[in-house]
């Protein structure tokens, strides 16, 4: 019993207990059952904003993203040798180029003074030269880089389930290739499909480093927001904090249900 | 013309020359099987005529069409894989509809060519089965239901039961072969199991390293095979090259020709029989296995090793180490070629009916 | 099936260069004299030269090792005991031991960081200590890595079968699990602690909310200087970036040495 006592007093004192000062903060106030703070979230415009500007960046990027993965996956499950090998440690190498560091690299080529920019000045080539790296719109190229690598490495072994013989079978059947990835390919795919589906929007929708250091306040993001309300330079509100990171969980938890729903409708005959 | 014709088709890959200028015709309504060891080509040429794989050289005509740079997708072919061919993700009539729905058919007509097809395979009952929940006997019945349910021009089977244990197998040969039969339809079947060749078969094709060993009905094969590959795949004949043959017969032959015995040709007595137009042997029994109602025996003569079988009667059973007599007709023995002789023509069902 | 070749190298190349344009630009960037036009207009190493005799990066950087590396130990003896635990005499408890372990890939780092902070800041205890907090946060933060990690390497050896042998040969099962079994998946083991050690490695946001002022990482100098010189920038996330490829080196080797012994 002795030995469960590390791990033990790791999850009690670091995951229950803070968690558990979370959702008193949250509902609690003092002493008695309160939904203001979240009656606060809903009502006051910033907060409001801060929580669909999220839902926004999250899903448009893990949509194009994921769109992107699959072909990129599909294109390299289909590719062997020296070059598939090489691709996949590219993919491995910028799967850990994240944060800070790659969003310094990204001010570096497309901020004010940016390389990339300042050649377009030179140029005269319009729709660089005037890059805004520092909204929501600009800021979404770096959201999108940080999909690619992982989902493309999560989608290549669902790939690989799918079997040869039911592509010849479909063609045998005079069904081309449009059809057989929308009848049989990604159904068969959907579970991983949707499970990175999960990761990358859980990546996205809690991602600080990127929008903390590109936008900071100037456009209201829920990941943001929360650490204002613990650590801020303003007024430190921890109960609003409680309540928006609670927010933030009930998003992630939503999103885990509905993609899991879909599974349930994609997964009979693919489980046994 | 045959109502499938393959003409000179040659295939590599890479530096592997799989298919070695292989000429072959098959008749409207007959079964063919395509048999030889793995890697011998039948699986190739089976995907070559179906499409999936590419002809580097010759042709393939169907109904006197040529289709060898046809899409697979409008050559109306229906095709049994080994296994794990059905869509996972529906159910047996979904599976079966997927071919229907490209060819525009009417919901009434589609469900009532579905019933039919597995009214046939008889499995009405798993209509709303998905194949995880079927064993890997019914996963192919339902795959010859989708492969039929289209009516497609030929029906191609690639090794569909070798995944299927031997019991159930059996079964399933017999029910394809009457399928096949009430259909009518033109069948091409890979397999590497001679038995199963045997069963099914109106013509085999005996394939070896990519060319053709032997066509010709079963029981011809199995009678006369010309080759020294064809006798030992097929009949598990006893092969004596030459110079064995004469060592214990006295008799010289062509460099070229082996000779093949089949086991249960070779009488084995305790006395010396004395037959006429027979070569006859003095040898010692070196072990016996039993195989079903057959005797086998192995036998050292002079110190060459020859197979005899025996039906399994208590009156001849023959211990280790007795010394025994072997007699064999001489009609028995037959001169078999040590490759195939280089062709010129091809393969026709024509010429082996005149052959035969 | 027709293979759309064409469009599947587009993609390919298309990605590859999306992927490698920040990498390439930062290491020319890195060694540009200066970069205001369209090309560099020389190149140097001055600023590899500088920033690698900056104390405060240097220093930033072995604070980054020491942070990351105590938590990951931790975590790693403390899920091993109790698996230990769990595999020998509970297997029932094995479930709940996961939803534990694997609380922390739903909720994110973030949230484990304001809420231990907002818990523990003031409680006067020695969890109020920043340094000590960041720790034990990030034992929380590699502990979904840790868990699949050793789970999946302890289902691979056979423990329970591997422990009855030597059982049977008079050995206690706590001794044989220590002196058979760990070594024999230690280089699994090695492969997701140097994951979790180069997540810590890379995190900015939980020392940003603990303890960027107090324990400075190499990240949090990043930070700190993000609107410096460039340049000197550039090289150091070159040379994190290096790190951090040094990192994913050894995670491959150590999987594959896995696989190796596996296969043998």
């Amino acid at each position: 019993m002795l030995f469960f006592l590390p791990l033990g007093l790791i999850v009690l004192l670091f995951e229950c207990v803070p968690l558990f000062g979370m959702v008193t903060k949250a509902f609690g106030g003092d002493g008695g059952f309160t939904l203001d703070y979240f009656r606060e979230i809903i009502e006051k415009p910033v907060y409001q904003t801060a929580v669909l500007n999220s839902l926004w960046v999250t899903m448009t990027c893990t949509i194009v993203g994921l769109v992107i993965d699959f072909f990129l996956a599909m294109a390299l499950s289909r590719s062997k040798g020296r070059g598939k090998a090489l691709y996949l440690s590219i993919l491995n190498l910028t799967s850990s180029f994240s944060g800070l560091p790659l969003s310094i690299a990204f001010i570096t080529i497309l901020g004010t003074a940016g390389v990339f920019v300042l050649a377009a000045q030179e140029i005269g080539f319009a729709p660089l030269a005037n890059y805004n790296l520092y909204t929501m719109k600009g800021m979404f190229i770096v959201y999108l880089y940080f999909q690619i690598p992982m989902g493309t490495l999560l989608l290549i072994p669902t790939f690989e389930k799918v079997r040869k013989e039911w592509k010849e079978a479909a063609r045998l059947m005079n069904a081309g290739s449009a059809q057989f990835w929308l009848k049989i390919g990604i159904p068969v795919m959907m579970p991983g499909i949707l499970g990175t589906f999960n990761m990358l929007f859980s990546n996205a929708v809690a991602a600080y480093a990127t929008p903390y250091l590109l936008v900071n306040n100037n456009i209201p993001l829920l990941p943001i927001k929360v650490v204002d309300m613990f650590v801020g330079d303003v007024r430190q509100r921890p109960e609003l904090g409680s309540a928006l990171s609670i927010t933030l969980l009930a998003i992630v938890l939503i999103e885990i249900g509905l993609t899991n729903l879909c599974k349930k409708h994609f997964e009979k005959g693919t489980r046994s | 013309m045959a109502y499938i014709t393959f003409k000179n088709i040659n295939k590599s890959f890479g530096s592997l020359h799989v298919l070695k200028g292989i000429n072959l015709e098959v008749e409207k309504g007959e079964l063919l099987t395509l048999l030889g060891p793995s890697g011998c080509g039948k699986s190739t040429l089976l995907r070559c005529l179906a499409g999936l794989e590419e002809v580097q050289e010759g042709q393939i005509f169907l109904e006197d069409q040529d289709i060898t740079n046809l899409d697979a997708r409008l050559r109306q072919i229906g095709m049994v894989f080994q296994q794990y061919s059905l869509f996972p993700n529906m159910t047996v009539e979904q599976n079966l509809a997927f071919g229907l729905k490209i060819q525009k058919l009417s919901k009434e007509e589609m469900k009532e060519e579905i019933t039919k097809a597995l009214k046939m395979i008889g499995m009405e009952d798993k209509r709303n089965s998905y194949p995880n929940q079927l064993s890997g006997g019914q996963q192919q019945r339902v795959a010859l239901a989708r492969a039929i349910v289209t009516k497609p021009k030929v029906l191609l089977l690639d090794e569909p039961l070798s995944a299927i244990d031997a019991k159930l197998r059996k079964n399933l040969q017999i029910e394809i072969r009457r399928i096949q039969k009430e259909l009518n339809i033109t069948t091409i079947f890979v397999t590497h199991d001679q038995d199963e060749a045997m069963i099914m078969s109106d013509r085999i094709c005996l394939l070896n390293e990519g060319e053709i060993e032997q066509l010709g009905k079963p029981i011809d094969i199995y009678t006369e095979p010309k080759t020294k590959f064809a006798a030992g795949f097929i009949g598990n004949y006893n092969v004596l090259d030459p110079s064995a043959f004469s060592w214990l017969t006295g008799v010289k032959l062509d460099d070229e020709d082996s000779v093949a015995i089949r086991p249960e040709t070779i009488a084995i007595s305790r006395e010396k029989p004395n037959r006429a137009n027979a070569y006859e042997w003095q040898g010692t029994v070196l072990e016996s296995r039993s195989r079903g109602n057959v005797l086998r025996y192995t036998i050292d003569v002079n110190g060459i090793q020859i197979f005899a079988d025996t039906l399994f009667r208590s009156f001849s059973i023959f211990e280790d180490q007795e010394k025994v007599w072997l007699s064999v007709e001489k009609r028995n023995c037959l001169a078999v070629a040590d490759k195939a002789a280089k062709r010129t023509g091809y393969h026709t069902a024509a010429e082996e009916k005149k052959s035969a | 099936m027709k293979e759309h070749k064409g469009a599947m190298l587009a993609i390919k190349i298309v990605a590859a260069v999306f992927l490698l344009t920040p990498l390439v630009v930062m290491f020319i960037y890195s060694l540009a004299d200066r970069w205001i036009s369209i090309l560099p207009e020389g190149f140097t190493i001055s600023y590899y030269i500088s920033i690698l005799t900056n104390p405060a990066f240097l220093m930033g950087i072995v604070r980054g090792i020491i942070i990351s590396a105590i938590p990951v130990i931790i975590t790693n003896i403390s899920v091993l005991l109790a698996l230990y635990v769990v595999m020998v005499y509970l297997p029932d408890m094995e479930k709940v031991v996961q939803i534990f372990c694997l609380i922390p890939t739903t909720i994110n780092g973030i949230i484990v960081a304001t809420s231990v902070l907002s818990m523990y800041a003031g409680s006067g205890t020695i969890l109020a200590n920043r340094i000590v907090m960041l720790a034990c946060i990030y034992c929380v933060f590699v502990m979904p890595v840790t868990y699949q990690g050793i789970r999946n390497s302890l289902y691979a050896v056979n423990m329970k079968g591997l422990l009855e042998a030597a059982e049977m040969l008079g050995y206690r099962k706590f001794h044989s699990y220590v002196t058979v079994i760990i070594p024999s998946i230690l280089p699994g083991l090695a492969a997701s602690a140097l994951m979790g050690f180069a997540a810590l490695f890379g995190d900015f946001a939980i020392i940003k909310i603990i303890a960027s002022s107090q324990f400075e990482t190499a990240q949090a100098f990043l930070y700190r200087n993000r609107a410096a010189d460039t340049q000197e920038l550039s090289a150091s996330v070159v040379i994190l970036l290096l790190i951090t490829l040094g990192i994913n080196y050894a995670v491959h080797k150590s999987q594959n040495k896995q696989k190796e012994s596996r296969e043998k």
